[in-house]
């Protein structure tokens, strides 16, 4: 006994070591960070951290070596993501945000619509942080209104004022942060069905909203695992059968591409809060996106590469109204069936206000598919109906359209560990 | 001139063909002078199913008077459900890919068989009875089996059998579902209490309105949450308008309370629930216009003058025909045509098989008629379907039919 009590004194513990010590059941944020360290560290010790992991807890174990796994065989694309140091007296949220925002490397643009609408008043900060988790703390901190934009086609992170609807200020819902990913817990929503059965069925579910910045940009998630899950009374959480409607099923509900959402049920009543959540899912990382851009609408445009044939035109409808830019898309690298449900992005612009970005997806489906943006038109000498152009003002026309298109995805497992969730 | 025919409940089909000197008999007797006579000869030629139709057309073309206008009732009666789904069968432990294989070729039904329910061995005996019947008793008598609708076809899986509150009439099923409570969607905190149910009908039944009307829909604490307030200035349900469907067996509704409301908290069950499902069926169908080889190029445009029918574009995209057209009529042919019973599109194939628009919604016909106006629609195209004609057409005659339903005693706990 006495020669073990002597061993941490009189060996020097490696840096392995000493990060595996952090790496417990009780602190959840501090073993996550823990094991990005070592993740880290595997560059230079990797068979110290590989030995390491041996003695972890069995969840965070699975954890270390699936993202020491993922950093083997998707380098580059598992991306290095170091933490920062906020730290401050008397600032404001605004100069705190324009920190995150000038750091090099950090690739997120922050809009901060309506500056002169944030908050002003200051305050001390002392925080150690990735970066995405910065922006998004500091969100909370101040009750504002953030959304990250799609981190492969669009990463900006857009603040909104809520200055303008004091009644409906955001909620404070549980974060978790690991690297490059944020993933926020949404609102609790619940389900009783008489399905005659048996007794009415009860299922809770929350909604997941997943972020992850341009270091590494997920096109979308699925195969969700949870590994557990527990009530307030630390009990496992059963999990709703499969619903077994007589009915056809909703082709909307099955649709699912290039979203970075998922939701979990729990088949019970009364249940206050999930105690602990533990989970996994894979996101799907671009090895690169394919950009082709169009500034000429006056006749087809056409490209030819290795990965796709893609001719661009406009295309008329029955009005000005109906007409865009369709485009179509034959890949040629891989099989249109292998392809589907990968995203496709327009980015789009306008001589007139209008979204910024539409698309569709990989059906699949034949040889190809066809995208079209948002109505605008070439035609001279058109006329809206008077109705519509009260509404719309005037034609609009193309400037630039440029498609993106994500290629050599690579699927890569992330862990994530949620405690408290509240359900209301 | 649109007839508005009450289609009376008619008894269960129970036999399938027979003889043709049996309805050339029947035939005969609707001229008799007995009503008496008459009567069974309408009944007995309704249960020969849709197999006499051929037989009634041609006795129809040839008489006059009250016995053509038995014989056209009695054509509207069994066109409209489309090809009977009556089947017999007499089945002892035997795998459940055979029985149902059986069920394919007497309805035409496509059933397919999920997981280890294909293995299962069942013992089923039918005589005359509707396919929705036999499914369902087929997976009552398993108790470890269930169906499942898709658009056109009947799937069976592993899964405990539900008994769904249902109500048959002649070919047709409607069946609730389930009643569902959501809370903390839009608006967040808010309830939304609801019911979704489906009718069934044979391929081929030209349902083209459905609507469940709800008159009592309370719970044991007295709460009805049909009630409509008095005065009540809010959104008023509405039914669903369908195409012409060919192969389409199941078309699903929801019901909303009208006062978005929700059984009371305490309540253990609804002491009843009932109503009817108004239904409009087309007998037949008045031409409105056709573009016949629609696919051909150039395009065939509308003519100026009303009528109109014409493609201004196609093309083809993935797997649907798209379609640019041009459409207009006099007020006079369309009078009084509501948006129930608004002109319908229909794509026809050369095998004469026909495919309706994925949306409904192309013709509004207001007071003064159909003015020339453009519109698109989308068609899903079948691989190796050949194109015969674009046609619009005005249901006609409508055949109107209500299915009561009074169920009682569901349990809410």
């Amino acid at each position: 006994m006495a020669v073990l009590l002597l061993l941490p004194t009189s060996q020097e513990q490696t840096p392995s070591a000493k990060l595996a010590d952090l790496i417990s059941d009780r602190d959840p944020a501090a073993s996550f960070r823990a094991i990005s360290d070592l993740v880290d560290l595997s560059e230079s010790r990797r068979e110290e951290v590989e030995r390491e992991a041996q003695r972890l807890p069995a969840f965070y174990r699975e954890v270390l070596e699936s993202d020491l796994k993922s950093k083997r065989e998707l380098r580059p694309l598992f991306a290095k993501s170091g933490r920062i140091r906020l730290k401050g007296k008397g600032r404001t949220f605004l100069e705190y945000i324009d920190e995150i925002d000038q750091l090099p490397g950090f690739e997120f643009t922050i809009v901060a619509q309506m500056r002169n609408q944030m908050p002003k008043e200051p305050f001390d900060l002392d925080l150690e942080c990735w970066p995405i988790e910065g922006v998004a703390l500091l969100c909370d901190r101040v009750r504002q209104r953030m959304a990250i934009h799609s981190s492969w086609t669009d990463p900006t992170i857009s603040l909104y004022p809520t200055a303008h609807e004091p009644q409906r200020p955001p909620e404070t819902r549980p974060w978790f942060f690991y690297r490059n990913i944020a993933i926020q817990a949404g609102v609790g929503s619940w389900r009783k069905t008489v399905d005659f059965s048996g007794p009415p069925s009860w299922v809770t579910g929350v909604g997941f909203q997943v972020m992850t910045d341009p270091h590494m940009p997920a096109v979308d998630c699925g195969n969700l695992r949870l590994i557990e899950f527990l009530d307030e009374n630390g009990k496992a959480i059963a999990q709703p059968a499969p619903e077994a409607s007589a009915l056809p099923p909703d082709p909307w509900a099955s649709y699912r591409a290039g979203s970075m959402m998922f939701s979990v049920g729990l088949a019970a009543e009364g249940i206050r809060k999930i105690s602990r959540l533990r989970l996994s899912f894979t996101v799907r990382v671009p090895s690169e996106v394919r950009r082709y851009v169009v500034t000429e609408f006056g006749s087809p445009q056409k490209f030819r590469d290795e990965f796709f044939d893609i001719d661009i035109g406009m295309e008329e409808g029955i009005a000005p109204t109906s007409d865009c830019v369709a485009v179509r898309i034959v890949p040629k690298k891989e099989r249109h069936a292998d392809l589907a449900r990968v995203p496709i992005v327009l980015l789009q612009k306008f001589d007139a206000p209008s979204m910024s970005g539409t698309g569709g997806v990989f059906t699949g489906k034949g040889e190809g598919v066809t995208v079209r943006s948002s109505w605008c038109t070439m035609r001279t000498g058109a006329k809206m109906d008077p109705a519509v152009q009260r509404e719309l003002g005037k034609l609009r026309r193309p400037l630039r359209i440029e498609v993106a298109i994500p290629v050599g995805l690579k699927e890569r497992t992330v862990y994530a560990e949620f405690r408290d969730i509240p359900l209301r | 001139m649109l007839r508005l025919t009450a289609v009376a409940f008619i008894l269960l089909i129970v036999a399938a063909q027979d003889p043709v000197d049996k309805i050339a008999t029947l035939i005969e007797k609707l001229g008799s002078d007995e009503i008496v006579a008459r009567e069974a000869a309408v009944k007995e030629l309704s249960l020969l199913g849709y197999g006499a139709v051929p037989a009634l057309r041609k006795a129809a073309a040839e008489s006059v008077g009250e016995k053509k206008v038995l014989l056209d009732r009695l054509i509207d009666n069994l066109t409209i459900f489309g090809r009977p789904v009556i089947v017999t069968l007499d089945a002892k432990d035997r795998p459940l890919r055979e029985v149902a294989a059986d069920l394919e070729r007497q309805t035409g039904i496509s059933i397919h068989l999920t997981g280890s329910a294909a293995d299962t061995p069942v013992t089923l005996a039918a005589k005359g009875a509707v396919i929705w019947k036999v499914i369902e008793n087929l997976c009552r008598a398993r108790g470890n089996l269930m169906y499942r609708f898709r658009q056109d076809s009947i799937e069976i899986f592993p899964g405990k059998f539900r008994e769904l509150p249902s109500v048959d009439h002649q070919s047709l099923r409607f069946f609730v579902d389930r009643f569902i409570w959501d809370w903390n969607r839009n608006p967040p905190g808010g309830m939304q209490f609801y019911m979704e149910g489906a009718v069934l009908t044979p391929p081929g039944t030209k349902l083209i309105w459905m609507e469940i009307q709800v008159e009592e829909l309370r719970d044991d604490k007295g709460l009805d949450l049909a009630h409509i307030p008095e005065g009540w200035r809010g959104f008023l349900p509405e039914g669903c308008r369908f195409g012409l469907n060919s192969k389409r067996i199941i078309f699903p509704q929801t019901y909303r309370p009208t006062t978005q409301g929700s059984p009371t908290f305490e309540a253990t069950k609804f002491t009843r629930f009932r109503g009817k499902v108004a239904m409009l069926f087309a007998g037949g169908e008045r031409l409105l216009g056709r573009v016949t080889n629609p696919l051909a190029r150039p395009s065939t445009p509308a003519r100026a003058e009303l009528p109109a029918f014409g493609v201004d574009r196609w093309r083809l995209l993935d797997g649907y025909l798209v379609v640019d057209f041009t459409a207009g009529w006099e007020a006079e042919a369309v009078k009084g045509l509501s948006y129930k019973l608004a002109p319908l599109m229909v794509l026809r194939f050369k095998d004469g098989d026909w495919a309706p628009p994925f949306s409904e919604h192309c013709f509004h016909p207001g007071p003064d008629g159909m003015t020339r106006r453009q519109n698109t629609v989308s068609i899903g195209l079948p691989d190796g379907a050949e194109v015969a004609s674009i046609d619009v057409v005005v249901p006609d005659p409508i055949l109107k039919m209500e299915v009561p339903f009074d169920f009682r005693d569901i349990p809410l706990r």
